[in-house]
């Protein structure tokens, strides 16, 4: 039972990694109607950013990671104002491929220049041990990863229901062409999903450096896993993104403990496939009635 | 003027060349001869990219030792040089690198990284007659299996599994054992010999699990702590042990005699990433001495003075000793050493001392895996020590 509760907890904890990943893919989605491929890399960038300050400037890691954050956000505001932006009439494909494009050369860039000697180890910003619970050790890296998520998902859901910015990024969700008409700059409301969307990616790479290591692919896992629980609860649901992203942590985890890895990964793509053919707009997601 | 079938002429007639010379330069390289005052050696090796900070020290530590026996007159009076190519762990430009090496009539192919890169230059070096020195790998298939220019130095993964269990249960006694392995054609091998080792020695095998590289660790972390072992054996790669334990030592789950290592685990990776509970605990079988032991301080030496930003570890070590290794064999094969005298030199090797570093060496022509024992190491004061040496016998 102990086994059991334990993999429960683990699950649920990087499932919230997994959570606030899609919530930064849902985000983007919904505002801007473009799946970002290289969300991950922008994630991995700002761990390496991170390191890379706390190595050669000798910065403490508190400080490294808020210079990892900010980067991150600059980093997705660039991105959208030099890659996505220019020639908005060549189609959603031809977005789509940028952003698999920028995957690889962000990738190729962090290879270039802190290839040599990956995965590197990252320090914790609490300290490590815990406190143990009706048996169960809890530890605080896992109360951080709980604490950080819980309060992200919370201001952001303030976020989109009160604050001007945050209303008119559904309202362009919901329909573009209104919101255009009314005057709204939608290129700064792009630009914000942009950013908020890259901190989010930075937010789970910084909390899972220290278990992960720090390597070009160490969102890899995270971001199929993500993916996977965005289509499945539906891309245009945020609730769902975050509900979809600890049911993907959990499941994984827990079949992984008990039938390995692999086993896992059948599973929740298995899941994935059953979803999709049952109800394709996904568990939480919205079916588009197209009139001609 | 040119017409399209004076071009097509052209064209057939160079291509015929190409193949010809390209046929040739393999043909002549069949038995490489040291030229002049210069015995040229070639090395392919992953040296960039991700994984190539491995290559990297093995690298330097091969060519620190060979510039140290440069300095000091060379071999027989002829100089070493070791021409090192990039293949960024990337098995098609190995293959390229390997037969531009063989083509510039390097006599030996030496060290190298990369599993992959390592088992497409095998049959290329064979069939040029050219010899491949001791890389980076230990694998049955590479090693047991009785290549001709093929020379290994590293027992393969099962032998070493087996030997780390005898071992620690001839030093703390029989207890139960949890196996952790990565992913990898070894696997199967790997727990036969450890529940084998088990049985012969009175314990009991509790269970194993695989990590694949770069995977979430914490399942398999799980299991272990769940098992409560007496002994947790690690095959995988040094990150994902080096999480694992660090994971049940931050649930003071570590297991109650020891963790036990094969050679890829003694590096900084596992030293700088657990704490000292975890120390305590560790003995791990290495290639060879660690770099605080007296027999480490000629490659030091070297290391030191001609790669000062180096940053020494047990890869630097066994790229030392590989140098070592070479150079023994070179002075055994004579004045005007070819690739069959080299080769034939260090098929006679019987038990002999080619390097501080590691236990004797013996090669045979049923036999060209050298080293039939091991050295072990333990932590003590956050440093590598040098433990007792391990018979590593090779089982069917």
């Amino acid at each position: 039972m102990g086994l059991f509760l334990e993999t429960v907890l683990s699950g649920v904890t990087v499932g919230m990694l997994y959570g606030l990943l899609s919530f930064a893919m849902v985000v983007l989605y919904k505002a801007t109607a473009t799946v970002n491929f290289a969300q991950g890399m922008m994630g991995t960038a700002a761990a390496f950013v991170a390191l890379t300050v706390m190595v050669e400037f000798g910065v403490p890691v508190g400080v490294a990671i808020i210079v990892g954050l900010l980067f991150s956000t600059f980093l997705g505001v660039l991105t959208f104002y030099g890659v996505i932006r220019p020639k908005p009439s060549a189609g959603k494909t031809n977005v789509i491929i940028r952003t698999l494009a920028l995957s690889l050369v962000l990738a190729a860039f962090v290879d270039r220049f802190r290839g040599a000697g990956q995965p590197f180890q990252f320090p914790q910003l609490l300290s490590s041990g815990g406190f143990s619970l009706f048996g169960i050790q809890i530890n605080y890296s896992l109360i951080q990863t709980f604490a950080v998520a819980g309060v992200l998902l919370g201001c952001f859901s303030l976020f989109f229901r009160y604050t001007r910015a945050g209303l008119l990024t559904r309202a362009m969700a919901e329909s573009r062409e209104t919101v255009r008409l009314l005057g709204v700059r939608s290129d700064r409301l792009f630009a914000i999903a942009w950013g908020v969307s890259s901190f989010l990616a930075a937010i789970v790479s910084l909390l899972s450096a220290n278990r992960v290591y720090v390597s070009t692919f160490m969102l890899e896992g995270y971001l199929l896993y993500a993916f996977t629980a965005a289509i499945a609860f539906g891309l245009t649901s945020l609730t769902g993104a975050v509900v979809g992203g600890i049911c993907a942590g959990l499941l994984s985890n827990v079949v992984a403990t008990y039938f390995g890895p692999d086993a896992a990964n059948l599973v929740i793509f298995a899941a994935l496939i059953a979803v999709l053919v049952i109800r394709p707009q996904g568990i939480f997601g919205e079916r588009r009635v197209h009139r001609v | 003027m040119l017409t399209s079938s004076h071009i097509s002429r052209l064209a057939c007639g160079l291509t015929t060349a190409a193949v010809a010379l390209t046929l040739a330069g393999c043909g002549a390289a069949s038995n490489a001869e040291s030229h002049g005052d210069v015995i040229k050696l070639g090395e392919t090796s992953g040296i960039s990219g991700p994984a190539g900070g491995y290559g990297k020290a093995l690298s330097e530590g091969q060519q620190a030792i060979f510039r140290a026996v440069n300095d000091a007159g060379g071999v027989d009076g002829k100089k070493i040089e070791l021409t090192l190519l990039d293949d960024g762990l990337d098995v098609a430009r190995a293959v390229q690198n390997v037969r531009k090496l063989v083509t510039d009539r390097n006599i030996a192919i030496v060290g190298g990284s990369g599993s992959g890169s390592i088992d497409a230059i095998v049959p290329v070096l064979d069939k040029a007659g050219v010899p491949l020195l001791f890389p980076a790998k230990s694998s049955p298939a590479f090693v047991n299996a009785v290549v001709p220019q093929a020379f290994a130095m590293v027992p393969t993964f099962p032998d070493q599994a087996h030997a780390l269990v005898s071992a620690a249960y001839e030093k703390t006694g029989p207890g139960s054992v949890f196996l952790v392995r990565t992913v990898s054609d070894q696997n199967d091998p790997i727990l036969a010999k450890v529940e084998a080792a088990v049985q012969n020695g009175g314990g009991s095998f509790l269970g194993t699990a695989i990590v694949p590289f770069g995977a979430d660790v914490t399942p398999v972390a799980l299991q272990v702590a769940e098992a409560k072992p007496d002994y947790v054996v690690f095959t995988s790669a040094p990150a994902e042990t080096t999480k694992i334990v660090n994971y049940l030592a931050g649930k003071d789950q570590l297991p109650r005699k020891a963790i036990l290592g094969t050679t890829s685990l003694p590096g900084e990776t596992f030293l700088q990433g657990t704490p000292r509970s975890a120390h305590e605990l560790l003995f791990s079988l290495a290639i060879t001495k660690p770099p605080t032991d007296p027999s480490a301080a000629d490659c030091l030496e070297a290391v030191r003075k001609y790669y000062p930003d180096s940053q020494i570890d047990t890869v630097t070590t066994f790229g030392c000793a590989i140098a070592q290794a070479v150079v023994a064999g070179l002075e055994l094969a004579g004045p005007d050493p070819t690739s069959e005298s080299l080769v034939k030199a260090l098929a006679s090797m019987q038990d002999r001392q080619v390097s501080p570093l590691i236990p004797p060496v013996t090669f045979s022509r049923e036999s060209h895996m050298g080293l039939t024992s091991l050295p072990t190491v333990t932590v003590k004061d956050g440093q590598y020590q040098a433990a007792e040496t391990v018979n590593v016998p090779v089982l069917p």
